[in-house]
């Protein structure tokens, strides 16, 4: 369990990072850098619900989730265009891509493995990877717009 | 006569706040404030007024309004109680003031628990309930009711016309039904199915839909609503200009319906094709609410006569 919080900030009305993946009873840390109201409304399925209001510039609010969950949508409802997704997950083995669509996970054993790919917009695709003893896996994913 | 001017003063109110609610669900500021009764940490009338941006400015607002609606009702609850000779009447007012209440409360509660659809709609369906309570409380009030509807020249002389048999079960049903009809809608606003079905008035290209699911089964159920509302709505007119064209006060009223109705149409055709803009979203709320509270005054002044004769009457007790 990483003991640093994630975070996730609010600055010009907008969610930084877009995506970002934490563990299960990790600290959730949210922001607000903006000198605007944010309220922060997380809307998830399996956890708990919630809407805070981050009424100061510099005002910090912490959460953890106690169960796994991919994703969380976070919303503003003050400002309509702001949108998060959180993912929780039960074990630290995941990334969010860069720019250039790569990612990479490190530290899995060896062993057959299914990796889920997710995009807010295009869904979810699975595939199976196999990790040898000093061997790395690839695995590409591609999605059909 | 007072009293009276200020309780059209309170339902107009009532209307505004209708309106103003319906911004709040249209343009999904529900929980832009996430507490209640305070908004951000600050009592509801010290919220800095640079600090409603975004959603906020339609959610206080409709709280600010709400505020100001509820203590007008409480001075027409208490006016009443002070100078009503009528019972009934005062009794109203207190009823109007407890529904305002129990509106107000509805209203916290669902922004705390994160507008749970029944009790958002619940909170939809009572303010019809407390507008037509304002309304009716005008409505009674007004000089014209007070006479029976009989010329002035002859307010002593016989009471007010019985409706016929037809014309009274018309507008009863026509009233309850549009009411039951405003209650489809907010269960179709507050479960997003309001685009469920894209075209107007054909479904799909067609007269029923060729598939079901709980969103579009909702939104037909409002469109087939609207059809019996308005055959309903065009039978008690009918009634009114064939049977009681003499009774100016329903002749007017009816009128007013056949104003109404179109309208109302329109907007909610307007409301579909045009992609749910919040304003005409927020105007079809408030004249559905306003079509409702029309047939309530045409069923009322219908049956006038039932209601006996409410001059003046000593209050019954000490003042």
């Amino acid at each position: 369990m990483p003991a640093t919080p994630a975070v996730l900030d609010q600055k010009g009305c907008v969610y930084a990072p877009h995506v970002l993946g934490l563990q299960v009873g990790q600290t959730l840390e949210i922001r607000n850098s903006d000198s605007t109201l944010h309220n922060m409304h997380a809307i998830p399925e399996n956890n708990r619900e919630f809407n805070k209001a981050l009424n100061l510039q510099g005002l910090n609010h912490t959460h953890t989730f106690s169960t796994a969950e991919v994703m969380i949508p976070f919303k503003c409802d003050v400002h309509r265009w702001m949108r998060s997704y959180v993912g929780v997950l039960a074990h630290p083995f995941f990334a969010v891509t860069g720019a250039d669509g790569a990612f990479q996970l490190t530290g899995l054993p060896p062993g057959t493995y299914t990796v889920e790919a997710w995009h807010e917009k295009l869904g979810r695709q699975t595939q199976s990877v196999t990790i040898g003893a000093t061997q790395a896996g690839d695995v590409a994913f591609t999605f059909k717009i | 006569m007072l009293v009276h001017l200020f309780a059209v003063l309170v339902a107009l109110s009532t209307a505004v706040l209708i309106f103003a609610g319906g911004l709040v669900t249209s343009t999904g500021s529900g929980l832009s404030v996430p507490d209640w009764p305070n908004t951000y940490g600050w009592f509801m009338f010290a919220f800095p007024l640079e600090k409603m941006v975004g959603g906020i400015r339609y959610e206080h607002s409709h709280r600010l309004i709400a505020s100001v609606v509820g203590m007008l009702i409480m001075a027409l609850a208490f006016w009443l109680w002070r100078a009503e000779p009528r019972r009934w009447v005062r009794r109203l007012g207190f009823i109007a003031l407890g529904a305002v209440v129990a509106q107000g409360l509805l209203g916290g509660i669902t922004v705390l628990w994160y507008l749970p659809d029944p009790i958002s709609i619940a909170h939809a369906s009572l303010a019809q309930l407390v507008f037509c309570l304002t309304v009716t409380i005008a409505l009674v009030t007004s000089p014209g009711w007070r006479r029976g509807y009989r010329p002035i020249s002859s307010a002593s002389a016989t009471g007010a016309m019985l409706p016929a048999g037809a014309l009274h079960r018309l507008t009863i049903t026509t009233t309850v039904v549009i009411y039951l009809q405003i209650i489809i809608g907010a269960t179709m606003r507050h479960t997003e199915a309001g685009l469920a079905i894209p075209d107007f008035p054909l479904v799909f290209g067609q007269l029923v839909p060729p598939q079901w699911d709980p969103k579009i089964a909702i939104h037909y159920a409002h469109r087939v609503g609207a059809l019996i509302v308005t055959l309903l709505i065009l039978a008690t007119t009918l009634s009114v200009f064939r049977g009681n064209w003499q009774r100016p006060e329903l002749r007017r009223t009816s009128m007013l319906l056949l104003v109404l109705l179109p309208l109302q149409i329109t907007l909610g055709a307007m409301t579909v094709l045009l992609n749910r803009p919040f304003v005409i979203n927020s105007l079809h709320v408030v004249t559905g609410a306003s079509v409702l509270v029309t047939s309530l005054v045409l069923t009322l002044r219908a049956h006038r006569a039932r209601f006996g004769d409410t001059m003046d009457r000593p209050m019954g007790r000490a003042a």
